[in-house]
């Protein structure tokens, strides 16, 4: 339950950063890491691990421009930005989201799909790093749990504005026992009066009998 | 009705609070590598100052103690000594490889003057070294055995026992 309520959560804050994710969208367009690109030309033996030895061949097909700007925010918010709190990569400042994100872009500019992306960065950040835990095991219960407890609200709900509709004669049998008139302590009742008259003046309609 | 409530109420809200008690100690960022009994990243990075790349695969054949680290960080400077200690001492069987994650070059090259240094550190231009070894923060050190498959993954500073531990757990090669 308590996991479902984090899912919850992720998804408020998806809608919030979906709302507002024009301003990351200029974020993106001055990525600094580009201009450390020289040092690769003027050595070219320096090579950042190899992705394809990792992920294959591309599995998408290159994208460019505006397009590409677009798919890298899409899969950067299913990203968690592993310095931040609760935060995707799209939506934070750190430098270790910056270089993140400007990874992405590289490969999908490649032609890697979102899936292929997703599995390189589990594959060295662990599950954690996925903002929407897969649809597998125990995670089943992470989306189920909200639904089955937005259900059973709901029968619960029903079920009591049944009960109120069926009219007064209807919860009488149950309720009758206990709301019937209460016992007084016989030697409390003189008190019980007296507050009444106090309260309700001289002659409090129906209630002489009680005692 | 009261005890039913209760009962329900209970049989709702313990399992929750149990699973809230059971994680109170425990960092969500702290997750266990799962590059540990995995291939190292193969890499080859500029080594800070003199720009001669420097590749994991030159190492491999004897364990490599790989060291992700910063000038701004100063649990780094902790234990700097250590493994600066460590690589001379086990200079020959061990190779030991620092990769500054996040920093100016001047600043690396002031802090080996100052501090001394015995092994190389090399850049990460963009971070991609750091992003394959899913570095969350420095210091973090990897230990990969002879074969280059990654042994160990320490968070933290490093002290003597630590690091002796760890070493034999890689020269063991499990």
């Amino acid at each position: 339950v308590s996991r479902s309520a984090i899912v919850l959560f992720i998804a408020l804050a998806g809608a919030v950063s979906a709302a507002s994710g024009w301003q990351s969208e200029v974020g993106m367009q001055a990525p600094a890491p580009a201009a450390q690109d020289p040092l690769a030309g003027i050595v070219p033996e320096i090579l950042p691990p190899d992705i394809g030895q990792i992920l294959g061949p591309p599995r998408g097909r290159p994208l460019e421009g505006e397009e590409l700007i677009k798919k890298t925010m899409a899969v950067g918010e299913k990203l968690r930005c592993p310095v931040c709190q609760g935060l995707s990569i799209a939506d934070s400042p750190e430098e270790l989201a910056q270089n993140m994100r400007a990874q992405v872009r590289d490969l999908l500019a490649q032609g890697y799909s979102r899936d292929q992306i997703l599995a390189y960065f589990e594959g060295s950040y662990g599950e954690f790093v996925l903002l929407e835990p897969k649809l597998e095991g125990i995670n089943w219960l992470v989306w189920l749990a909200p639904v089955a407890a937005l259900l059973l609200g709901a029968v619960v709900v029903v079920r009591s504005l049944k009960r109120m509709s069926a009219g007064a004669p209807a919860p009488a049998p149950a309720t009758a026992p206990k709301a019937a008139p209460p016992e007084v302590d016989p030697e409390l009742a003189p008190y019980l009066l007296e507050a009444r008259r106090l309260a309700y003046g001289e002659s409090p309609p129906g209630e002489t009998d009680d005692a | 009705v009261n005890r039913r409530v209760l009962l329900v109420g209970a049989l709702l809200t313990l399992p929750v609070v149990w699973v809230l008690a059971a994680n109170m100690g425990r960092d969500p960022h702290r997750v266990q590598s799962p590059l540990v009994g995995r291939p190292a990243p193969a890499f080859a990075l500029p080594e800070v100052g003199t720009g001669t790349p420097v590749a994991l695969a030159e190492l491999l054949g004897k364990p490599v103690v790989v060291n992700f680290w910063a000038t701004w960080c100063v649990p780094c400077w902790e234990e700097h000594d250590v493994l600066v200690g460590a690589a001379r001492a086990l200079d020959g069987r061990v190779a030991f490889l620092g990769i500054v994650y996040n920093d100016e070059e001047e600043k690396i090259l002031r802090f080996l003057r100052e501090m001394g240094g015995a092994y190389p550190s090399l850049l990460d231009p963009e971070g991609r070294t750091s992003i394959a070894y899913g570095v969350y923060g420095v210091p973090e050190t990897f230990f990969i055995d002879a074969q280059g498959t990654i042994v160990a993954k320490h968070e933290g500073p490093l002290t003597w026992p630590l690091l002796n531990a760890y070493i034999a757990q890689t020269e063991r090669g499990s």
